[in-house]
């Protein structure tokens, strides 16, 4: 099946994500919930997150979007593991983009996801 | 690679059927019949001959004189030489067109460039089921116009325009009317002598011929009812003057053979493909949130096209990378949009955007169409779950 994907569009990482994304699904009871959407895109990520304390013990996050969108929702989830509370406001995605990566026509996926991470940082569950 | 795919994507092209091939090799080689059909040699009135015996056949299926067609490189260059051809040619009678923002690029880009030259196009916008009615086109006609030009098959939808009523209306009037029947020839019987069409563009490729070859009618010339047609290429004035350019004895060949094929064969694959697509449109739909778009029954044999709520297209269309099909969706167009199409049709954004055509053909198979809606089941419940809830459509 990988073979059948275009490989200038979508590397192995995307689509090892998009496959089977490590991170989907959702907590029963999540101490922070963030989402945010894109019309234009006819995309929505939300990311739901379960603290330690101050520091994020685990992420999970739901996602409709174009396959990049599912792979950088799911590779921001586990990014998000350890971090403190505080660091979600001001989280970059850009490592992100740049390691999976996103294509040129899509950057706006990094606002996406960090405009989702930062509504989990302000929102209780 | 090949192997693991479904192909259904038949509106977009078709394979050449084998026997169309085995006839357009005799002509290709040394010891075929490959001379210029120009020639005056024997060996180039061979070839002549093989051209007329093509166009024969050809207007034997469409029901017209055989002079009435114009072989040309395929249907956009037919579209372009209709319409530009006609609206030049018949300039100083008026300069307005009508036509349909649901129309193929072929036609809606010709009449653009047309634009650009000063003549007016009214644009046509369908019904919510793609429909076109005569009365719109009554509506549209002024004194000023010289042309109507209107898809018969809608390329995205399958959706069938009744161009007998509409070209009854035109012809009331006195414009030309021009139809692209790139979907429905070969598909659906044409008895051009007996419809009020002026002009219709063919595409070989589009009913099992080679590609690079195709057709544009033309009705022989009646009292009172002159419609004179610029040409786009000179040189030569092969094809009435209309055309020039050698004529590709192979690929002529190859388009009367196909075409002669499935006229033979239009009475029992019709109804074969039918049950196909009504197959495949209730295992689509039996999904849930999925809308079928277009016309429910005025459509082809061959074309379903539904969009899907709540899922985004570009990822269900690689999640499906396993069939082969064509998708309305603008992550990676250059224009940023999605269908126009569906979009005239009063889709928004979202669902113009995760809008699937799937087309079925000559060796589409029961079990094919089974495998494609399990698939598309799959797919479409893995994404949804993906989603955030509630689902937003």
């Amino acid at each position: 099946m990988k073979l059948l994907a275009d490989p200038d569009v979508y590397s192995d990482a995307v689509l090892d994500r998009f496959e089977d994304p490590p991170g989907a699904g959702w907590f029963d009871a999540p101490d922070r919930v963030g989402c945010a959407s894109s019309k234009i895109r006819n995309s929505q990520v939300c990311f739901a997150v379960r603290l330690d304390g101050d520091a994020v013990a685990e992420a999970r996050f739901r996602a409709r979007g174009c396959p990049h969108t599912i792979a950088a929702a799911s590779a921001a989830s586990e990014a998000l593991r350890g971090l403190a509370l505080e660091a979600l406001a001001s989280f970059d995605a850009e490592s992100i983009v740049t390691g999976l990566p996103i294509p040129a026509n899509k950057l706006d996926i990094r606002i996406l996801i960090e405009d989702a991470v930062r509504a989990a940082s302000q929102q209780d569950g | 690679m090949h192997d693991h795919m479904v192909y259904m994507d038949y509106a977009a092209t078709t394979p050449v059927d084998p026997r169309v091939a085995e006839a357009m090799f005799t002509y290709l080689t040394p010891s075929g019949i490959f001379a210029n059909p120009a020639s005056s040699h024997a060996m180039g009135r061979a070839a002549r001959e093989s051209v007329e015996t093509a166009r024969a056949e050809i207007a034997a299926v469409l029901g017209c004189a055989a002079e009435c067609i114009v072989f040309t490189s395929g249907a956009t260059e037919s579209d372009n030489l209709a319409i530009k051809g006609v609206a030049r040619g018949m300039r100083k009678r008026g300069q307005h067109i009508i036509s349909e923002k649901t129309g193929h690029k072929a036609v809606v880009d010709a009449c653009k460039a047309l634009e650009k030259e000063g003549f007016e196009v009214t644009w046509l916008t369908p019904d919510e089921q793609g429909v076109i009615s005569p009365q719109q086109v009554r509506d549209a006609l002024r004194e000023d116009t010289t042309l109507v030009s209107l898809l018969h098959a809608n390329n995205e939808t399958g959706v069938v325009q009744d161009i007998a009523a509409i070209g009854e209306v035109v012809r009331d009037h006195g414009a030309a009317f021009h139809v692209d029947a790139a979907q429905s020839t070969g598909k659906l019987p044409l008895e051009l002598e007996a419809l009020p069409v002026d002009l219709l563009s063919a595409s070989g490729h589009k009913f099992y011929g080679p590609k690079g070859i195709g057709l544009l009618y033309r009705r022989k010339p009646e009292p009172g009812r002159r419609i004179r047609i610029e040409p786009l290429q000179h040189g030569g004035g092969h094809e009435l003057g209309l055309r020039s350019g050698t004529l590709a004895t192979h690929q002529i060949v190859g388009i009367g053979r196909a075409l002669a094929i499935a006229a033979e064969e239009m009475e029992e694959e019709v109804p074969r493909l039918v049950a196909l697509r009504e197959r495949l449109t209730n295992g689509l739909l039996a999904v849930g949130d999925v809308l079928l778009n277009g016309h429910p029954e005025s459509r082809l044999p061959t074309i379903v096209n539904v969009s899907v709520a709540g899922v985004e297209g570009e990822s269900l269309q690689l999640a499906l990378r396993d069939i082969a099909l064509s998708t309305g969706s603008a992550c990676n167009s250059a224009s940023g949009e999605s269908s126009f199409v569906l979009r005239a049709l009063g889709r928004d954004d979202a669902l113009a955007g995760s809008s699937f055509r799937f087309s079925i053909g000559r060796w589409t198979s029961e079990g094919e169409i089974d495998l494609v809606v399990e698939r598309f089941a799959e797919e479409v419940r893995r994404l949804r779950e993906l989603a955030p809830a509630p689902l937003t459509a």
